[in-house]
């Protein structure tokens, strides 16, 4: 597998390139995934969190222009990884955890974790839930927030009428609403 | 509350009336918890919204459900010295699987059949006389294109489109991009650009792209639509597409 400088991995998560995106999870996965199990957690756990975290650092770069490291890409991503990890810890437990499993800390480098808004976590509750309702009523949604009329949208989705474009969505916003309010994680955050 | 939730919708559309309104933003003031409600829903439309975060959310799933499948596939006994070893080795598994389909007229995996029937579109290198800094920048990720190096070429269709946002051509090598990057989404939507202008010579190719994408993401249902509109049609691929809707697995 081809390597990539950290100026390459930064310009390819621009680009969402799949060949960075490869080799970032075949450098720092596993690393990260032992992090998350030996803290009582799952794989899926570290699936998330690992997604979550090059979700937030795409969001960042998108964000910033001129966006630098301050550390190797890896200690970054991990300082992300450790950050999500210990709040979901904190949120799921509902106590102060200031460090992760003693012997890992000291031998991994990580940096002061870099600063994760608690909308971003939010957000991405609502997004994973999306994903989870049928799919016409995301195709609604997804049009909705872009300013198409429901008789745009009945002729874009082959609907026979715009009043059933309205009453479906409707619907489909309270059924999305109803999911994020069961999330687990959902319910964890806004417990705190 | 289940009124409250249906005003709150409203509210965000900007479909009350004036009375509502003033109504609704009293009501506002004193509830706090009509409040949170305001701000889920206002967040919600907000992740909805982002759709470059949502695609970027799937094709980091695909990824990882790929490397999975991948990962789970390597574990075979025969070792390989040389990389023409599995060149070879896949090409006679690829003719075999669909010699063995064809014969036996069986379905076959998409992923096979995306392999025969997925090629990308030729560019044809224009000369341009207008060297403008457009013009120029086209010409080069057209290079980048023929080059096989379709992530950097993109970056630069991309700018392009900026400007021409319905350069039908651009769109399509955009697409073709896209699919070569394995991000089926982005390609999708780049190809329905192209349809929905309908008006120019790449619609038939755009609809055939765009059947591979599903095809590519295993949304065989799609997938079967798109091919059966297709073969239905005067389009130069409609003989192609009643080849693959045969093989297609139900």
């Amino acid at each position: 597998m081809k390597r990539f400088s950290d100026e390459e991995i930064i310009h390819g998560l621009r680009r969402r390139d799949n060949h960075v995106i490869h080799f970032i999870y075949s450098t720092n996965f596993d690393r990260v995934s032992r992090m998350v199990l030996s803290n009582s957690c799952s794989e899926d756990d570290a699936e998330d969190i690992f997604q979550e975290s090059l979700i937030i650092i795409f969001k960042r770069i998108r964000e910033e222009k001129e966006f630098q490291l301050t550390s190797t890409f890896s200690t970054y991503l991990y300082s992300i990884n450790r950050l999500l990890l210990l709040k979901k810890l904190r949120d799921s437990r509902k106590m102060e955890v200031g460090r992760l499993d003693r012997e890992m800390e000291d031998f991994i480098e990580f940096e002061e974790p870099p600063p994760v808004q608690d909308k971003d976590l939010r957000l991405a509750v609502y997004q994973r839930n999306l994903k989870l309702i049928p799919g016409d009523c995301q195709e609604i949604l997804k049009l909705t927030v872009q300013d198409l009329s429901a008789r745009e949208i009945a002729e874009q989705l082959g609907f026979r009428s715009d009043t059933y474009v309205r009453k479906r969505r409707h619907f489909c916003k309270e059924y999305l609403i109803n999911r994020i309010r069961e999330d687990q994680d959902y319910r964890d955050m806004m417990e705190e | 509350m289940k009124r409250d939730k249906y005003m709150i919708q409203m509210y965000l559309d900007h479909d009350l009336s004036e009375k509502e309104m003033k109504r609704f933003e009293a009501d506002l003031e004193t509830s706090p918890e009509l409040q949170a409600e305001l701000v889920l829903y206002r967040e919600v439309d907000e992740a909805l919204a982002d759709t470059e975060v949502l695609n970027f959310r799937d094709q980091l799933r695909d990824l990882r459900k790929e490397t999975k499948q991948s990962s789970g596939n390597s574990r075979l006994p025969i070792r390989f010295t040389k990389p023409w070893h599995y060149a070879a080795t896949a090409a006679i598994a690829l003719i075999l699987a669909i010699g063995m389909a064809s014969f036996l007229d069986r379905p076959i995996s998409n992923k096979d059949l995306l392999k025969k029937y997925y090629k990308p579109y030729e560019v044809a290198l224009i000369n341009r006389s207008n060297d403008t800094e457009l013009e120029l920048m086209l010409q080069h990720a057209e290079r980048l294109y023929l080059d096989g190096e379709f992530a950097e070429a993109v970056v630069y269709f991309e700018k392009v489109l900026e400007q021409h946002p319905d350069q039908v051509a651009t769109n399509l090598y955009t697409g073709i991009s896209y699919f070569e990057m394995n991000r089926y989404t982005d390609a999708g939507i780049s190809f329905n650009k192209v349809i929905e202008h309908n008006d120019n010579l790449y619609v038939e190719q755009a609809e055939w792209y765009l059947g591979l994408c599903y095809l590519a993401t295993n949304d065989t249902e799609r997938a079967r639509r798109q091919f059966a509109r297709i073969a239905s049609s005067n389009s130069d691929k409609k003989r192609a597409a009643r080849k693959l809707l045969r093989k297609l697995k139900n």
